[in-house]
């Protein structure tokens, strides 16, 4: 069975993307592994896996509308990356403005993006499905939270960021979904041990779980969303963090077999 | 020629004293044995003309008179005499007496020198004893003619022709025929001068004939015997050319060597028609030959040669050899080897650029160069190389260029990165082709970039704070398009500045404060944009006074403290100073219970709901 990680944040700005990319890519080390961009009014995630337009025939948003089979959308990143034990696969989301708005427009059900996750998860035999959402609160986001197995929250340590981050855990709540608060770009001059303190602090008062707290890193920020950092850099401190995340969520979801090696 | 009249002479001039000086001091010998010799002069001359004759006696015995007839016989056999005296002095062993002919001491029948033919000159001493002709075999000639035997003239010369001894007014006709085929060549219906002088000039042509020889007569109605006819013969006219010309001394290649001269006439007059060989010798000896022709509208004639792209370079040799040229009559020049000597040097090409003079740094660069040899041909094979190079030194970009064979130019396009600065670059053009050395050329194009401004963007941690808590700046989202962000300049708005690309600054008094960002692009050009950040007054009690909206956590107090154990903490140039966080719970409580309300919210819970009960 497909376990569905949803991670999201509610204001832009907080590193989401980069940090789905960078989780994804550590977990597929070990695991077959799908991301779905679901930022669908601002798809990045194509970018960080050195995607170009050529590369892409069709998108998450055609599995929507039903235009397009799984098997015509998902892009294995597994031999680009040199992945000898996990596997990597992507769905990308539409970058064409007419598409989002089709989409948009006639809006997501329930059962569409259950039967899409599933159809996806089934396809390629996965283990897990990161679905990286759109900051803010907004139907698409509501459908994740509600569709997910377990939702990661990122959040910078700022006073806006954690009210909205609060309210999601609240929003969680209600679908009984487990929420995990990832406090990224700890800015320099905050000591780390401080940051995972007030995070922890945090969760506990918002009735979430600490994930990690990720630094304020200028290697990862000058890294400049061209490529997935930890895949670069494996043995840096930020690639131990999220290696630490990952491994983290894995035991909290159950341990899903590893692929044989 | 014409030959002066003068009344006869006679003069006896001794010579003796000179002798004396050198004698030995002797007596003088009695009856010496003397020796004589007669003269005429000039030896040929034209009628009318005045002989003067010339008795040199030496030997003769001083204080003794002398007596000499002097008899001139004309062509026709008569005679005329002069009888001239002289005594010698004591000393005087040699004399001179001097005769003209015909003058007033002659006496005779004989023609004065007015018939053609040799006038025989006898001298006869009468005193102290008689001596016959003592120098036999003098004669003089007089001819119609001004050239002296054997009367030849070359083309454009001019023959005078004078007899004498007719009528005065009396009329004559001058002819000139050929002697074989007696072509007449030319008449000159006159009449006789007052003095009786019959005188014509013939031009001889440039193409009179030198096949045969001429005849010259002169008939009035006067007899004369013999007739006044005359031979003379013509040849062809040597040709003057002095020198050979070169329309350049150093020539480029592709460009005509042009070689120009002059023939010239005896008379002074310009050849107009014929041909010239021209020999032009290559730096390596070979040769090539030319015709020169005449040009009408230089009144010269010209030999030119049109040098390749790639013909040797150096010391090229134009010469014309000795009777190289002839008008086309038979007339001949030079008589000696003329020649010019110019350089051949490789073509400097002609660049020139076309484009915009204006760009926008990362716009592309177009533009097209024509690329010309002397000649004016293109050229269309290079290399041919093209640059960019900032004024201010360190940028110089290399620029593909292509030949476009269908414009016919050389076409062009770069675009300078986004890095490049903006300002006077340099477009330069260089050109050679694979002559051997090659003919090479370049142009410069001075381009202006202008540089892009930079955007100055940036967000707040918060637009609204208490005094004392830190707001973070954060300028990452600035750019430059066409460049990158050398300089970040904060103003706070409450006097504070800073430099760093992301900001931290705290507010000490409430207030409405504009913050402003300007950055500065590798060009110097500058950017601004600004924010407003309100600074509210700080609550009064945190006591949970219905007044005060905000829950202050004791827990995030005590974090925040830890955070700051330090008191300040410094990273780089960052500098942390105070961070309080506060964040209401109730209103975090009322904006989840509002977003939970919203319709689509409930629809998806029901729906995840039905699907569970399923």
């Amino acid at each position: 069975m497909t376990k569905v990680i949803a991670i999201h944040s509610f204001k832009g700005g907080t590193g989401k993307t980069t940090l789905t990319a960078n989780l994804a890519s550590t977990l597929a080390l070990t695991h077959r592994v799908g991301v779905m961009d679901l930022d669908l009014s601002g798809p990045g995630l194509h970018v960080l896996f050195g995607l170009k337009k050529g590369d892409i025939k069709a998108t998450l948003t055609d599995i929507f509308l039903g235009d397009a089979s799984p098997d015509e959308v998902i892009i294995d990143l597994s031999s680009k990356f040199g992945l000898k034990r996990g596997c990597l696969y992507f769905c990308p989301a539409s970058n064409k403005v007419e598409d989002m708005l089709r989409l948009l427009k006639s809006g997501l059900e329930v059962s569409v993006f259950q039967d899409t996750l599933k159809r996806v998860g089934e396809s390629r035999n996965l283990d897990y499905i990161i679905v990286d959402t759109h900051p803010g609160v907004e139907n698409d986001t509501v459908l994740a939270m509600g569709c997910c197995d377990a939702l990661v929250l990122v959040s910078r340590v700022d006073q806006q960021d954690l009210f909205g981050t609060a309210v999601m855990v609240l929003l969680a709540e209600t679908f009984e979904k487990p929420t995990y608060l990832a406090l990224n770009m700890v800015p320099p001059g905050v000591r780390i041990k401080d940051a995972v303190k007030v995070g922890k602090e945090l969760a506990q008062l918002f009735k979430s779980k600490f994930l990690e707290a990720f630094e304020f890193q200028m290697d990862v920020i000058n890294n400049l969303s061209r490529s997935v950092f930890v895949m670069d850099n494996p043995n840096s401190t930020f690639a131990h963090k999220v290696s630490g995340a990952a491994e983290a969520l894995v035991r909290e979801l159950g341990e899903a077999p590893r692929v044989a090696t | 020629m014409q030959l002066a009249r003068s009344r006869g002479v006679a003069l006896a001039l001794a010579f003796s004293a000179l002798l004396g000086l050198v004698s030995t001091g002797l007596p003088p010998i009695v009856h010496a044995v003397e020796s004589y010799k007669v003269q005429a002069f000039p030896y040929y001359s034209q009628e009318g003309s005045t002989i003067t004759l010339l008795l040199t006696v030496s030997g003769a015995s001083p204080s003794t008179s002398y007596g000499f007839d002097f008899i001139v016989q004309d062509p026709a056999n008569a005679n005329c005499t002069s009888t001239i005296q002289h005594t010698t002095g004591i000393v005087e062993t040699g004399f001179y007496i001097i005769v003209s002919f015909p003058g007033a001491l002659f006496s005779g029948s004989c023609a004065p020198t007015s018939l053609v033919g040799g006038y025989r000159v006898y001298v006869n001493q009468t005193k102290p004893v008689f001596k016959r002709n003592v120098n036999p075999g003098v004669f003089f000639l007089i001819g119609l003619v001004d050239s002296l035997p054997p009367y030849v003239y070359v083309r454009t010369q001019t023959v005078h022709i004078q007899a004498t001894e007719y009528q005065p007014g009396e009329p004559a006709i001058v002819n000139i025929r050929t002697t074989s085929s007696l072509t007449l060549v030319f008449t000159n219906s006159t009449t006789a001068s007052p003095a009786g002088a019959v005188t014509s000039a013939w031009k001889i042509p440039r193409n009179a004939t030198v096949m045969e020889g001429y005849l010259v007569s002169v008939s009035g109605l006067t007899p004369k015997s013999p007739s006044d006819t005359q031979p003379f013969s013509v040849q062809a006219a040597p040709m003057t050319i002095s020198t050979l010309g070169s329309s350049k001394l150093v020539y480029q290649r592709t460009e005509t060597f042009s070689f120009s001269f002059q023939p010239v006439y005896p008379d002074g007059s310009l050849a107009e028609t014929g041909i010239a060989l021209v020999t032009l010798a290559r730096p390596d000896r070979v040769n090539v030959t030319l015709t020169a022709n005449y040009d009408v509208t230089s009144q010269e004639f010209l030999a030119v040669y049109k040098t390749a792209d790639t013909n040797q370079t150096g010391t090229w040799t134009a010469s014309v050899a000795p009777h190289a040229f002839d008008d086309g009559n038979g007339n001949d020049g030079p008589s000696t080897m003329i020649s010019v000597s110019p350089q051949l040097q490789p073509a400097s090409l002609i660049v020139s650029i076309a484009s915009k003079s204006n760009y926008a740094v990362s716009q592309q660069i177009m533009f097209n160069a024509t690329i010309q040899y002397p000649d004016g041909t293109s050229l269309q094979a290079g290399p041919v190389s093209s640059f960019l190079a900032f004024s201010g030194g360190g940028h110089n970009d290399s620029v593909p260029i292509l030949y476009d064979s269908t414009l016919q130019l050389w076409i062009g396009s770069y675009t300078l990165g986004y890095t490049e600065p903006g300002g006077l670059w340099s477009l330069e053009v260089s050109a050679s082709d694979s002559a051997s050395p090659s003919n090479s050329g370049f142009a410069v194009r001075v381009l202006t970039l202008q540089d892009r401004p930079p955007i100055a963007s940036f967000t707040e941690s918060a637009i609204t704070a208490l005094p004392g808590v830190a707001i973070n700046f954060n300028g990452t989202a600035s750019n430059d398009p066409d460049g990158t962000i050398v300089n970040f300049s904060w103003n706070f708005g409450d006097g504070s500045t800073g430099t760093t690309l992301i900001a931290t600054h705290s507010y000490s008094a409430p207030g409405t404060y504009t913050v402003e960002l300007t950055v500065t692009d590798n060009s110097g050009t500058v950017s601004s944009s600004t924010s407003t950040v309100t600074v509210e007054a700080p609550p009064s009690a945190p006591n949970g006074n219905a007044t005060l909206p905000l829950f202050y956590f004791g827990i995030l107090a005590a974090v925040i403290a830890a955070m700051l154990g330090g008191g300040f903490a410094y990273f780089g140039r960052h500098r942390v100073t105070h961070a309080n966080l506060k964040i209401d719970l109730e209103a975090v409580k009322t904006e989840a219970g509002r977003i939970e309300n919203n319709e689509f919210f409930q629809s998806v819970k029901e729906q995840l709901r039905k699907e569970k009960d399923d």
